[in-house]
This record gives structure tokens, sequence and C-alpha cells, in this order.
């Protein structure tokens, strides 16, 4: 059994957890911007805060997201521990009948923070990290541009679209300035349509593509007609009206695919872990993606939500 | 929408790959001084990058210490979460093989009753408690801050919140005391 002091402190603390919970916004009592002197007080007081409550002001004056904020600190009702904090440094800092206004208190914040983090970067710290490949692979998929070139995926020209399966890309010339890696995607921008290569560490064989099959259809649709060769799959679905959906799984260590891009702008989806490429062009959705060393590609004239619907589907 | 879309401009992607590249291995340092392991240490870098990407309209609106500061405070977080998850998992798997080998280790459901009629009865004395002195086992037991602490945000020195700390106990436990000779 617990002695009284260990129940004195559970008994403390639900009672702050009450009086947290029971704080009234209080709107009648004027908030005073501070001056430099003030702020250089309200700095000093925050330094004497624990950690959690300078973030939970700092994340609050900064970015607002109440509900992230609590999730990520582990604390619940932010918004009236905001107003908690702001009442007992209000009265410390020897305000009365007022309370500090956002401005001063976001100043505050920063300063108290920045000065905590000037302290450690002027550490010196692990020069040599030998991140794992997976740690690499992962934030690849996360920052798309950090470790690889810019990109840009417009083709000007284009009128029509065009999905050509391509056996090899020797069939084109190449235009070097247009070659560009993404992820693990190299993309070869042409005139009239986009390549894509997926550079895949994964292998699958002409086998694995008929176990990844779409679980989504929209009502009416039924297989129209499908395509099989040794390294790919396309799948045609159609409905009673012009509408279609169109299904491309490839060995992605074999031969690319060449996509209609002209005048768009690639939407990435992260979806489970894996990296969806989301355009549409001229009324028509695509989504390319890698899964387990095979290439998928759906493109419709179905609308946005519905084709990553089914792009979501595919499944083993 | 099921997925989780990223739609972020250029502008935008570059800014989080030059916070990443500016600020990788001060982050893993700070993550890595928390979690002492590489593994979970690489995946908090990770899950802090998730955060900012979807917080970027916020954060290239800050400055540039301002962000880095938005990292720290994420990178900090998402460790000591981490660090938590995992006591508590390897606490309850202790839990789960004291229970299974030894039941009388787990405190019995009367006294645990018990206990928590207590807790409710000193509750309602410190709700009788001056506001000051509340103010005080608020920020001691509630917020968890050590004396000097308190004696910054009071005013006081912390001599006088400690010996204030110690009265309010004293004068809770008398009152609690005299309560439950009449129970």
């Amino acid at each position: 059994m617990k002695g009284f002091d260990d129940l004195f402190e559970i008994a403390c603390g639900n009672s702050f957890i009450d009086h947290i919970n029971n704080l009234k916004p209080d709107e009648k009592t004027a908030s005073v911007n501070l001056s430099k002197n003030q702020i250089a007080i309200l700095i000093q007081k925050l330094n004497s805060l624990p950690e959690k409550y300078i973030h939970l002001l700092f994340l609050y004056y900064n970015i607002g997201r109440t509900a992230d904020i609590e999730n990520l600190l582990n604390i619940n009702n932010a918004e009236n521990h905001i107003n908690y904090l702001n009442q007992i440094l209000s009265h410390s800092i020897g305000l009365r009948n007022s309370l500090i206004d956002n401005s001063s208190m976001k100043i505050a914040c920063d300063t108290a923070l920045s000065n905590e983090i000037f302290d450690l970067t002027n550490n010196k710290f692990i020069e040599n990290i030998n991140y794992s490949n997976e740690f690499k692979r992962n934030i690849n998929k996360i920052i798309p541009h950090c470790y690889k070139a810019t990109y840009k995926i417009f083709s000007k020209i284009a009128a029509v679209i065009i999905i050509m399966l391509i056996g090899t890309t020797s069939l084109f010339s190449f235009n070097v300035n247009a070659r560009q890696k993404l992820l693990n995607w190299l993309i070869n921008t042409f005139p009239k349509y986009s390549e894509f290569f997926y550079d895949s560490t994964d292998t699958a064989t002409s086998s694995d593509l008929n176990k990844y099959n779409i679980s989504y259809l929209p009502r009416g649709f039924n297989l129209y007609e499908k395509f099989e060769s040794d390294s790919m799959i396309t799948e045609e679905y159609r409905d009673s009206s012009d509408k279609y959906i169109w299904v491309l799984k490839k060995v992605s260590s074999n031969t690319p695919i060449n996509l209609n891009t002209e005048d768009t702008e690639i939407q990435w989806l992260i979806y489970n872990g894996t990296e969806y490429m989301y355009w549409k062009s001229d009324g028509i959705h695509y989504i390319t993606w890698e899964l387990d060393g095979i290439t998928f590609s759906i493109n419709t004239n179905l609308d946005e939500e519905t084709s990553i619907k089914i792009a979501e589907s595919v499944k083993k | 929408m099921i997925f989780f879309v990223i739609t972020i401009s250029e502008n935008d992607k570059k800014l989080i790959c030059t916070l990443f590249k500016d600020n990788n291995k001060f982050l893993y340092y700070i993550a890595n001084n928390i979690l002492h392991n590489q593994h979970s240490s690489e995946d908090i870098l990770q899950d802090t990058f998730v955060k900012i990407s979807e917080n970027i309209e916020k954060i290239k609106e800050l400055d540039s210490s301002e962000q880095i500061a938005f990292c720290v405070v994420i990178v900090k977080n998402l460790s000591l979460n981490k660090l938590r998850n995992e006591k508590r998992t390897i606490t309850s798997d202790n839990n789960s093989s004291l229970n299974e080998y030894s039941v009388s280790s787990s405190i019995p459901i009367d006294e645990k009753i018990i206990e928590k009629e207590r807790v409710y009865e000193i509750n309602k004395l410190i709700d009788l408690l001056s506001e000051s002195d509340r103010t005080l086992l608020h920020l001691k037991w509630g917020m968890k801050m050590n004396y000097k602490e308190i004696a910054d945000i009071l005013n006081i020195n912390e001599e006088s919140a400690k010996k204030r700390g110690q009265r309010i106990l004293k004068k809770v436990k008398n009152m609690y005391n005299e309560r439950m000779k009449y129970k």
C-alpha cells in the first residue's frame, strides 16, 4: 500500500489535470504587448519551465495545430495548458490583471529555444555517421530531392495521349539534359512523353505479375481486354459508357514505360511506404509506382479520387 | 482520401532537403543521445522529416533559427515518445511474465480501491487550500518542476519554496488524519 506522501503526489497531479481541464478561456482579461525588458525577463522565466512546456509554447505560437502538438508532446488539452502557462508567466513577470500577448510570447519562446539550440549546435558532433542503407532509401522517399539531382517533368509539345510500351530505349534519340533521376526512378523526358524506368533492388519474375490484382473496381466495370507477354501484363476494364481503366504490370528490371506527361506536374503520393507518382494530362489520370520489383501503371478517364482508390487496391 | 498526399512545391522540397543536409547529423546526435541506438535514431530522423514535410507551409514562414528550433523540438519529442513506448513495452512484457508466475506480485483490487478513495479524499483537501498553495502544488507535482524552478516562477527563493511545499504537505496530512479519525 502506498504511503501518504505518494498518494499526495498523485492527488496533486490529479488536481493539476482537473485545473487545466476546467480552465475557462479568459476573454475579459486584456493581453499586453511586452517591452524589450519584459521580454528579457519572460525568457528567463521560460527557461525555468520544464522543456516540454517551452516546446508546447514554441509549437503553439509557430505552428498552431493543437491536435498535432498534443500528439507529439503527449499532452491533453494543449489550448488550456497554453492559457495556464500564460497566466503563471504573466503573474511571474509582474503583470497584474493582464496576460502576455501572442507576439511577445512568440518572441520569447523563439529566443529561449534558439539560445538552447545555439549551445547545442556549438557542440562537436559526430562528423561521420554511417547511416544504414535502409535509412538512406527511406529518407530518399521522404525527401525526393535530397540525394538526387533536381528534376523537371514537363513535356512541352505533345497533343495526343500516348501510352507506349517500348521494348528498348535505343529506339529514341536520347536527350541528356532531359534525363533526370528522382528517388529510384530514372525519367527521360521526350517531346511527346516521358520514359519511366525504375532502378529496382527487388527482383520479380513474370510469374509474380499475376499475383497482384485490383481489388476495387467501380460498379459496372468489367475486364475488356487482357494482354500478357514475358515481362508484362496489361488489363483494360470498361463500363457501358466510354469510361475505361487501363492497368499495366511490368517486371521493373526490364524495359521502361513511356507515358504522356504533357504540361503536367507530378505529385508524389506516399501510402504504406510506397511512393506513387500521380499526374493528370488531357483529362486522363495517371498513377505509376513500383512494388517488389514490379512497375505498375494505371490510367483512366475516371476522376482523381477513384483512380487513386483503384491504385491503392492493387494487392497480392 | 486514403492516401497521404504530398503536394509540395519545388521550393519547399529544396527547403526540406536543405534542412536535412544542414542538420541531419546534429538531429541524429540529439536522437541518439536519448535513444542510444542507431536504428531507433534513424527511425526518428525519418519521422522528423515526415513531420517537417507535413508542416512545411508553416515552417517556411519561420526564420532559419526558428526552423532549426522546430526540427529540434520534433526530434527530441519523437525520441522521448519512442523511449517511453519502449520502456512501456519492456514493463508490460515484464508484467506479463510476472503475472504468469507470480500473481501475488500485483496489487490486489481492494487495495487499489482504497488507494483511489484516499487520493480522492486528499484531492478534496487540496481544493480547500488557497490558490497560491495550490499553484505551488501544481507546479511541483503537476508540471514536475523542482523547487529551484518553482522559486524562479513564483519570485521567491528556493529555500522558501521548499519550506512552503513541506508546510502544505504537512497541513494536508494533518487535515487528512483529522478527517480519517471520524470515518
